[in-house]
């Protein structure tokens, strides 16, 4: 039988067995121990990497994925048919409710207008969407995050606010050609400034990793209390003014949660806000 | 068959019976990455790539060297939005742990290996905690953290069962048992 060789450069560089040994372990280690160190002084380093796995693995997870979710939606379809009339009557009941609004709405609209004209107040631009679905979820104990099948072609940029149902759900951080990552309001690492609408108290809205994040750096003497409404504040320039996040849930010790308006767990079509970035904010050594 | 003679349509045949084993590993890591819609699922998902990692490093190491094992936990750590170097240091250190431990699982019952993979799993979410921690100074909840390693433990018999099965199709592997070498000489031939 022809035995197999190696190439001889192959030999030269690694004798056999190397990359199977106790030396392969130690090294590897050691690029991972590098790697980790990087991760934590300079995490944007890995931006390009990240953007090229997303444009490589996020065509195979996106295909694997929708079966999947065509799934999901059949059990959900199945299974809410026993509770479809109850829904179909509260709606009906919702529908009336907003119909009576909805002219209040339009006499409301005209009023302010008019008066925004009278008072020469610069109006900021509408801003457009993007609606997308969601192919991976990467959401573990340690990050709660999505990936998303849109990107820099789509005209999405790092920043974007994320926006599903009825609320915010998160923003983009990362994004590839066609694909994007999403962090998620609950992760430990967003932080929204927020205002609570009926006490104009702004706060920071900080995930726990938690389906509910908490209300931090409000002001101590703010009377919070359950069912407040929580929208952004547009404090930062990230997200706009004026979206809605969730209500106040619970509060003990002074630390309240927020039931988020979007339900994280359900989700699978979201919406990227398109906002463009803004010349007068500069990027500092705090990102 | 004369021993050593392989025809093409033969190394066809390996390749193919290979490929079915790497479509599983490949399975299993799409699994730790994908949206299942399950309602919670994502706080406590297990990880599916150690189950592969920790079978084919006791019965098959030639298909999961340490260099594939290093490779995988980067593309993970990439794509789930983890710190770069986590997945992979645990990975390296559980394949390194688990080879070198062979001869202890093989030809082992099943409740052996189940409780082998159970402390393994134990010790990967502790040590993916702890990097975490570490590299991000933020200290997650330790109770989602170990469910992901019980949820693992419950999910392993079922991974068992399509790795048996795979592995049962793959050619027999002439090497001595150890880490297997780099000029390992393939038989044809059905376990």
């Amino acid at each position: 039988m022809k035995r197999r060789t190696r190439h001889k450069y192959f030999a030269l560089m690694a004798p056999a067995g190397f990359w199977d040994g106790r030396a392969a372990t130690i090294l590897l280690m050691l690029v991972s121990c590098a790697l980790l160190t990087m991760s934590a002084f300079k995490p944007d380093a890995f931006n390009t990497m990240r953007s090229s796995a997303y444009n490589v693995a996020g065509p195979l997870v996106s295909a694997i994925s929708y079966p999947f979710q065509q799934t999901a939606n059949f059990v959900r379809d199945v299974t809410g048919l026993s509770g479809m009339q109850a829904r179909i009557a509260s709606l009906e009941v919702e529908n009336a409710r907003l119909r009576e609004w909805y002219q209040t709405a339009l006499v409301l609209e005209e009023q302010n207008q008019s008066l925004q004209a009278l008072l020469n107040v610069k109006i900021e631009p509408a801003y457009s969407y993007v609606t997308t679905r969601i192919i991976s979820d990467s959401g573990n104990a340690f990050v709660k995050s999505l990936l998303v099948k849109v990107g820099s072609d789509d005209d999405v940029r790092s920043g974007n606010p994320v926006v599903a149902g009825d609320g915010l759900v998160g923003r983009v951080v990362n994004t590839g050609a066609s694909f994007s990552r999403v962090l998620l309001l609950n992760d430990m690492n967003s932080r929204v400034p927020v205002m609570i609408e009926e006490l104009d108290q702004h706060a920071i809205l900080a995930g726990q990793n938690d389906t509910r994040p908490v209300l931090q750096h409000s002001a101590k003497d703010a009377e919070l209390s359950v069912g407040m409404r929580v929208v952004t504040s547009g404090i930062g320039g990230y997200f706009p003014p004026g979206l809605p996040v969730g209500v106040i849930a619970e509060g003990e010790n002074g630390i309240f949660k927020v039931q988020l308006f979007s339900d994280l767990q359900k989700m699978q079509y979201v919406r990227v806000i398109q906002t463009h970035e803004d010349p007068n904010l500069v990027k500092g050594v705090l990102q | 068959m004369a021993l050593g003679v392989i025809t093409f349509s033969k190394k066809l045949e390996i390749l193919a019976r290979f490929c079915g084993a790497y479509a599983l590993i490949l399975g299993f890591i799409l699994a730790d990455l994908i949206a299942f819609q399950i309602p919670y699922f994502q706080n406590v998902r297990p990880c599916f790539t150690v189950m592969a990692l920790f079978y084919w490093s006791i019965y098959r190491p030639t298909l999961m060297p340490t260099w594939l094992a290093f490779i995988i936990g980067i593309l993970i750590d990439l794509l789930s939005g983890l710190p770069v170097g986590m997945n992979a240091m645990s990975y390296v250190i559980v394949q390194y742990l688990v080879s070198g431990q062979r001869k202890m699982f093989m030809g082992q019952p099943f409740i052996s290996v189940f409780f082998g993979y159970a402390l393994v799993s134990g010790v990967v979410v502790l040590l993916q905690w702890i990097i975490f921690g570490i590299v991000t100074q933020i200290w997650v909840p330790v109770l989602p953290v170990f469910g992901m390693g019980l949820l693992g433990i419950a999910f392993f018999p079922i991974a068992l069962l399509m790795m048996n099965a795979t592995h049962k199709i793959l050619p027999i592997e002439s090497s001595a048992m150890g880490r297997g070498s780099y000029n390992t000489r393939i038989k044809y031939g059905n376990r």
